[in-house]
């Protein structure tokens, strides 16, 4: 009777364990329902510690643009334009100045620009998608086409997320790069533990085991990968980043954003005619890193400049916006879709809002005019 | 027979026994047990252990194969991304060069030239091949593709018409490429440069074309001719999607571009059976789809085939507007044939271990089951009512105790049996005799007593005749008839009280000498001794018996009265009282020298009323008074005699004082 007593046991122990592996072991959604409202906005950040102490200049003489230094390469081209004395002598001449804030990621410059606080933003395609959709705003420049990357502590398939901690930055490209992942794995939000926190803590969060996996962009993947060998890459999703700006602001200053846009083609023509250039751009980007966070970024600018290379300098010298990335069925219609479907924007938004918000023609009319933005001459604030 | 029956079907117990046997238990419980644990091993080794980090080897396997996926798609992907920066930093330097822009500003201004003068189209050409620019630069693009000995050809097309002003194939020259996307596209505002794979419709091959804008000599923002520089991908991008033996037999890289079209043939037919062409398949398998559409990672998926496999799927980004999706991926079959053959031969070995286990615990079982299994057999054969078996086993421990305790209770069991047999028979043969006694008895007491009542019947006849008669004689001898016949019936029914009564033991034994005894049984019979003039001697050696006093003394007083009525017409009567050791035993007899007792009536003597001579006094009640008696004192009496007149000697026993009496022996 006692063996039969310890075989039962140890068979119904057996069966539990293989029945809460199986069939159990799924996601808790209680972090993040699904079926709430829709979330086109972060909560208010008007006292983050960061933006909190921001005072930003509103009148019309000045621009405000929302960039972000801990988002690879946009980080090295915003620095870039931030010392552009071309830049700045040409906005002069249009009684314009231009003023740089920083942002940890792109949903906070989304508030911002939804405040009405900045004109102009630097975020990644989900976004600026959000924006678009959700706001009035023009799109005329691509900044960065590279991978946001979802990171865990081993080699796994995606369809072994199921039930893990996962951390996120909410309404980020990251974020939909972990979305587009888990639906490869057959994985939906509820089915697996979602924490938001900020992308430059994330790998310390799972190298102290607080988190299983995190998705991130640009430095932080890369700084992950570096700091804790034993990390590894099992998704990554190619996204865009974008220059934008309030609809109301562009059709009021359009030279402006020309101007703006030619920074930015210059800034990448310059980093891309001499290495130095590059590894300069990077330092800059990295010390607005530490100034933004406080803390010091575990990347050199070695490694900092060659993502900028892989992420946008290696792929163009005039960042036009590719027409195969807006068609009907291509990706941001299909991010745009999909977002929809996560009610991270309202179902009854059409895409041609959102399409026609990128205007292609403000890159055209710059490329075209080489000579009257100055498009090949350098010359930067470099102390 | 039937006990055989019975023995047999122990020995062959049904397929119930044999499951509820200990040897069965200890197999089914030890076994499963067994074929659990291994079982439960093996797949905690193939699968892992839930909740542990360890992932057992099908995981560990999987992890290594997606590792080496991983690898080689990164690998690759580098391999390609560095050639491709390689060939555009090609066509980069050679757009960039002076030296082309200067060549072609010369050949474009001697082409202006001739068109206004009206050269045809014919003789412009063969004019321009003349032409020292000309040369130059075409000498120029041939080091330049010789130099690198990647190129299949260069061609520079003319900006405003769209027609090769100078190639490395000389019959390229004057061909119009104004309709090929190599050349329209990089036109577009704000291109400088495009890529693409597709067909060459000068060759009718599929080429991966690269293309460049070249700038006026002096003006930057002016393009004056576009660089188109082509290589023929089956030699350079094949060779570098070659996946060799480091990813086993079914290893394949494929490249798909943006629309999913494969650019390079496939490794296997598709499904259906046919090849699928480049340019022209639209592969709808996820990780191409995924790679195409910019993504990366690892998937266990079906391929084009339909095939299952793990494949590491990568997408390179060549420029903003072109990318390319590349798959690595390997059949699962294959992947898993290793660890399939392990758990071949895990399960063959498992089976092996377990028949060898099942076996050794059949041997244990048997050895340690053996005595016990005796032990049930001996108890079976006991219970059919075989007292003979044993099981002499010569183990010590705990089932050697049983057997030998089991043994030792048999045994008792058998001496039991044998006593309780022997009590029986003994017991059975009294009950018979004292049946047969009763039956005799029943028939005795109803015979003797129906006489008497018969003469007093009949003298009551006589006697009423009698006194109708008035024959006083004979009334007095009728009355004095029946008062004799009643007198009879009174002593017959005094006898068999006493009888009756025999069977109490009224007064408790004693130990007294039997001299005594006899000396008192005497004096009670002296006068009928005396009378008929009988001899008797006591033994003087008489010993003490313990005996209910009153009731031995009756008993030889029957003796005596019995012997002294037989004596015939013996004229020297002697009656000796005496005593005899035969086999150690004391015999106490009263011998006479009578008429004597024949041999056949040995026994009938001491049945009730049993009278041999039926002249002699008394109702014959005497004898079996005696024999009761004795009976009742635990002893035996039986009567010794050679025949007629050669005397009766009747003999008794009665246990010495502690002795078992004779019917409990």
């Amino acid at each position: 009777m006692k063996v039969k007593r310890i075989i039962s046991t140890f068979l119904v122990a057996f069966l539990i364990l293989l029945i809460h592996n199986t069939f159990l072991k799924t996601g808790k959604a209680e972090r993040y329902p699904e079926n709430t409202t829709p979330e086109y906005t972060t909560p208010d950040l008007s006292i983050h510690p960061i933006y909190s102490n921001y005072k930003f200049n509103n009148t019309e003489d000045i621009v405000n643009l929302g960039a972000q230094p801990i988002y690879s390469p946009t980080g090295l081209i915003s620095e870039t334009m931030k010392r552009d004395t071309t830049l700045h002598n040409a906005l002069s001449e249009l009684g314009m100045k231009v003023r740089f804030y920083a942002f940890l990621k792109g949903d906070d410059v989304n508030y911002f620009l939804r405040r009405g606080d900045i004109d102009a933003g630097i975020s990644g395609d989900m976004p600026v998608i959000t924006a678009a959709a959700t706001m009035d705003i023009v799109i005329p420049t691509l900044i960065q086409q590279g991978f946001s990357s979802v990171i865990a502590n081993r080699s796994m398939l995606i369809r072994e997320l199921r039930g893990r901690k996962i951390g996120y930055a909410f309404g980020s490209n990251a974020h939909y790069a972990l979305l587009k992942a888990l639906s490869t794995g057959g994985l939906s939000e509820a089915q697996v533990d979602l924490i938001p926190m900020d992308v430059t803590k994330m790998p310390e969060a799972m190298a102290a085991g607080e988190i299983d996996a995190f998705s991130s962009w640009e430095p932080t993947s890369t700084i992950a990968l570096t700091k804790y060998p034993e990390n590894v890459v099992i998704h990554r999703y190619l996204s865009s980043g974008y220059i934008y700006f309030v609809k109301s602001f562009s059709d009021r200053d359009p030279e402006v954003v020309r101007q703006i846009v030619a920074a930015e083609i210059r800034a990448l023509r310059w980093m891309q005619s001499n290495r130095q250039n590059l590894l300069q751009a990077s330092e800059w980007a990295l010390q607005a890193g530490e100034d933004l966070t406080n803390r010091k970024l575990e990347l050199s600018i070695e490694q900092n400049a060659s993502l900028g290379e892989s992420d946008i300098l290696g792929l163009t010298s005039a960042p036009i916006i590719p027409q195969n990335d807006l068609r009907q069925n291509g990706p941001l219609h299909m991010e745009f879709e999909f977002l929809k479907t996560l009610t991270k924007i309202p179902a009854s938004t059409n895409w041609e809002k959102v399409h026609s918000s990128f205007d292609l023609q403000i890159m055209t009319d710059v490329l075209a005019n080489s000579k009257k933005y100055k498009l090949n001459e350098f010359d930067y604030d470099i102390e | 027979m039937s006990d055989k029956t019975s023995i047999n079907t122990v020995r062959s117990p049904d397929k119930k026994e044999f499951f509820l046997s200990i040897r069965s238990k200890m197999l089914i419980y030890f076994g499963s047990m067994f074929i659990l644990i291994l079982i439960i091993y093996v797949l905690s080794e193939i699968f892992g252990i839930p909740f542990t980090t360890f992932k057992g080897e099908y995981k560990q396997h999987q992890s290594e194969v997606f590792r080496n996926l991983n690898l080689f798609a990164d690998l690759k992907k580098e391999r390609l991304l560095s050639w491709m920066k390689d060939r555009r930093a090609d066509t980069r330097i050679l757009s960039k060069s002076n030296v082309i822009k200067f060549y072609v500003a010369s050949l474009q201004s001697v082409i202006h030239e001739n068109i206004v003068n009206g050269v045809q189209e014919r003789e412009l050409w063969n004019k321009l091949r003349k032409e020292k620019s000309y040369q130059a630069l075409t000498q120029h693009l041939i080091i330049d593709k010789t130099s690198h000995g990647v190129y299949d050809s260069i061609q520079i097309a003319d900006a405003s018409t769209g027609i090769i002003i100078a190639s490395t194939q000389d019959e390229d020259l004057g061909i119009g490429i104004s309709e090929n996307a190599s050349f329209s596209n990089v036109l577009k505002p704000g291109y400088e440069e495009f890529m693409n794979i597709d067909e060459d419709p000068l060759s009718d091959i599929l080429k991966l074309f690269i293309s460049r804008t070249i700038t006026h000599v002096d003006n930057e923002d002016q393009t004056s001719a576009v660089l188109i520089m082509n290589i023929n991908p089956d030699y350079f991008i094949k060779p570098m999607l070659h996946t060799g033996g480091g990813l086993g037999q079914t290893g394949e890289a494929l490249l798909v571009n943006q629309d999913m079209k494969i650019l390079t043939k496939l490794k296997y037919p598709l499904a259906d059976g046919t090849t699928a062409k480049p340019l022209e398949y639209k592969i709808s398998s996820k990780p191409a789809t995924l790679a195409a559409l910019g993504e990366e990672g690892i998937i266990a998926t079906k391929d084009y085939r339909g095939e299952r496999v793990l494949a590491a799927f990568r997408h390179i980004r060549i420029t903003s507007e072109l990318g390319w999706g590349l798959v690595i991926k390997r059949d699962r079959a294959e992947v898993f044939a290793p660890l399939r053959e392990s758990i071949y031969y895990r399960i063959i070995t498992g089976i092996i271990l377990a028949l060898l286990t099942l076996g050794l615990i059949i041997v244990i079982a048997r050895g340690l089951t053996r005595p016990i299994r005796r032990l049930s057999r001996a108890a079976r054969e006991v219970e059919d009512g075989n007292l003979d078996v044993r099981i002499s086993t010569n183990t010590s421990d705990e089932v050697g105790v049983l057997a030998t305790a089991f043994d030792s209770m048999i045994h008792q069991v058998q001496d039991w049996n044998k006593e309780l047999k022997k009590q029986v028979h003994a017991r059975t043969a009294e009950l018979e005799a004292k049946n047969a006694e009763l039956e005799r008895y029943t028939y005795t007491v109803s015979h003797d007593l129906k006489s008497p009542l018969i003469t007093i019947k009949g003298f009551l006849g006589l006697l009423e005749k009698d006194a109708i008669k008035g024959d006083t004689e004979r009334v007095k001898r009728d009355v004095s008839r029946i008062h004799n016949a009643a007198e009879k019936m009174n002593q017959l029914l005094n006898d068999l009280l006493e009888l009756s009564k025999v069977g109490q033991i009224i007064s408790t034994k004693e130990e007294v000498p039997l001299n005594d005894l006899a000396n008192e049984a005497v004096s009670l019979v002296r006068g009928q001794i005396k009378a008929l003039g009988v001899k008797i001697e006591i033994s003087p050696d008489l010993p003490v018996v313990y005996v209910d006093r009153r009731r031995l003394v009756e008993v030889l007083q029957n003796l005596i009265n019995n012997a002294a009525k037989h004596m015939g017409k013996q004229p020297e009567p002697r009656i000796e009282i005496g005593t005899r050791q035969d086999n150690g035993e004391d015999v106490y007899y009263v011998r006479d020298n009578g008429i004597g007792i024949e041999s056949r009536y040995h026994e009938n003597v001491f049945g009730l009323f049993n009278k041999l001579d039926h002249k002699s006094e008394g109702t014959g009640i005497g004898l079996a008074i005696v024999r009761r008696i004795v009976e009742v004192h635990g002893g035996r009496i039986w009567v010794e005699s050679e025949g007629k007149e050669k005397g009766s000697t009747f003999c008794f026993t009665v246990p010495k004082k502690g002795e078992i009496p004779d019917h409990d022996k």
